[in-house]
């Protein structure tokens, strides 16, 4: 599994499959989905070991659960809420017992990706993914930044402009109503800025 | 501040399109007339394109493995395959001293053998005012060209010996097992076929347990033409009505399986198919360079015809008519095997 492999099976149908007991079906679910499920969770815990422990779980509990899975939302949806629920209680967890990025002080000190992050901030047009794809220190930055978020902040934003999900979906995902995920997001964004320009003085 | 916050959510809205037409002429105009709206806006705008131009990473490649070991044995086994499944599955291969006898024999065998066995069908050009040669022979993978419709799931009748029934089952092996199974499974969706479809999963290969129409077969196969060439070997097992006897098509193509299942008794069926393992195994044969070092050097000139039929012995537009009055039971399974 070297490679990246396109699934492109319709959910309904793989999940009717898992239930029936088929190794190939969970493979191709784990396949379709552990790109997007793993990259949320690393955007929200910042740690990759942490992130992949987190991927596990979640393929392990929708396996272990897919009979229950009802079709009242669709199963994109399920997936994602419960990856989403396991990192949250992961980051609380971290939080309380005071846990800390080894690395947190590198990714402050350096001042190159601080410069880059003040220009982009100022510079609309800088701003591209070229750019900051281009840029590793930069985007240990950008994510060190977001995990400053409190977990539900990061979520909504995570979940809103990394995944590009639509509010309904993040509300069916957080268990919100259509006006917390506004307000949420609303207040994450002003907060988010608030951070990345202190972070860039 | 509740006014902030309601522009805040407003420009939020805009930013990620999620207002309706009316709130974004709204906010348009006062985003127009107050440079603090403007200057929010394009605060959060940026704030935005930067978390989104993160770039996105791909998952470690043990996530699968470690999610299997993790869950053990609770992962369920898969169905146990039908009985009809589990008979002997793959003839081996011909030896290579056979295929160097065949090679030597094929010369002669061409001239009487196959010429002998085209005298049974009727070609679908004349062959003898436009001879085909080799170079020129379409490869028999070429995807069928007709458009591809879905189409109704019929549930037919259980398997039954009735001349109108074509019981087989294709092998397939390949290195894209899973690519295969899934295009296989999209394709199966895609057509509707999937109420009159079991499929099966095991470590190595995927079973698609098919019970169709005719019609629906041909529209199957048409589709699974396409991705004919990933397949390291094709054989197609035809079962005589005592189940643990089959005659067997190697190097078998869709268009083959299609006319041998179009016959309408079983044994033409079997002279048939038993015609065109003969047939591909010539002409796989002839792609030896030592043959064809061979016939070069004895300078034969001939043409070899492409291995299909177009209709025993029965009219094209008879034949048609029955086939639209008797719609045929196709029992098909596809077996794809992983070739490692």
């Amino acid at each position: 599994m070297g490679q990246a492999v396109r699934i492109n099976l319709d959910d309904n149908l793989l999940v009717g499959r898992c239930r029936k007991g088929d190794s190939r079906a969970m493979e191709s679910l784990i396949i379709k989905y552990q790109d997007r499920i793993y990259n949320i969770i690393l955007k929200m815990c910042r740690n990759p070991d942490d992130a992949a422990e987190l991927t596990q779980d979640t393929f392990v509990k929708i396996i272990q659960n897919i009979d229950k899975f009802q079709s009242r939302s669709s199963f994109y949806t399920w997936i994602f809420r419960i990856a989403v629920n396991l990192t949250i209680n992961y980051c609380k967890r971290n939080a309380k017992m005071g846990f800390k990025s080894l690395d947190t002080e590198d990714v402050q000190e350096n001042p190159n990706a601080r410069k880059a992050l003040k220009v982009l901030l100022k510079d609309e047009h800088s701003s591209n993914p070229a750019v900051i794809a281009s840029n590793k220190e930069l985007i240990d930055l950008i994510v060190w930044s977001l995990g400053r978020l409190d977990e539900n902040q990061r979520a909504v934003v995570v979940l809103r402009d990394i995944e590009g999900m639509n509010y309904a979906q993040m509300a069916d995902i957080l268990g919100l109503s259509l006006g917390t995920v506004k307000s949420r997001l609303s207040r994450a964004r002003n907060h988010l800025r608030e951070i990345l320009e202190e972070t860039s003085k | 501040m509740s006014k902030d916050l309601n522009i805040d959510e407003l420009l939020n809205g805009y930013i990620d399109g999620e207002l309706s037409t009316r709130q974004t002429v709204e906010l348009k105009r006062l985003i127009n007339h107050d440079p603090e709206i403007t200057k929010k806006l394009q605060r959060l705008q940026r704030t935005k394109k930067i978390i989104s131009a993160l770039p996105k990473v791909t998952a470690p490649a043990h996530i699968f493995k470690d999610v299997k070991l993790r869950l053990g044995e609770k992962i369920p086994v898969s169905e146990p395959l039908p009985a009809f499944s589990q008979r002997p599955e793959e003839k081996k291969a011909l030896p290579v001293f056979y295929k160097r006898v065949l090679a030597a024999a094929a010369v002669i065998a061409l001239l009487a053998g196959v010429i002998g066995i085209v005298s049974t069908m009727i070609a679908p050009q004349d062959t003898a005012q436009m001879p085909v040669v080799l170079d020129d022979v379409p490869p028999p993978e070429q995807p069928m060209s007709e458009s591809i419709q879905p189409v109704d799931p019929v549930v037919l009748a259980r398997r039954t010996d009735a001349p109108d029934t074509f019981n087989g089952k294709i092998i397939l092996t390949t290195d894209s097992l899973l690519p295969l199974d899934a295009f296989l499974n999209r394709t199966i969706v895609e057509l509707g076929l999937l109420p009159i479809t079991e499929i099966y999963s095991e470590k190595n290969r995927s079973v698609f347990d098919i019970h169709c129409r005719y019609d629906q077969a041909k529209t199957l196969l048409a589709q699974l033409g396409t991705v004919w060439h990933k397949c390291e070997s094709k054989t197609l097992y035809l079962y005589k009505e005592q189940f643990p006897d089959y005659v067997t098509v190697e190097n078998v193509s869709p268009q083959q399986i299609l006319q041998i299942a179009d016959l309408n008794t079983l044994d033409e069926q079997i002279k048939v198919a038993g015609q065109f393992n003969t047939l591909n195994n010539v002409e796989s044969s002839l792609t030896d360079r030592s043959l064809m070092a061979a016939l070069n050097q004895q300078r034969f000139s001939f043409s070899i015809p492409r291995s299909f039929l177009t209709s025993v012995q029965v009219p094209p537009d008879e034949q048609q008519s029955e086939k639209q009055n008797q719609p045929k039971n196709i029992y098909l399974t596809i077996v794809i095997r992983d070739r490692k």
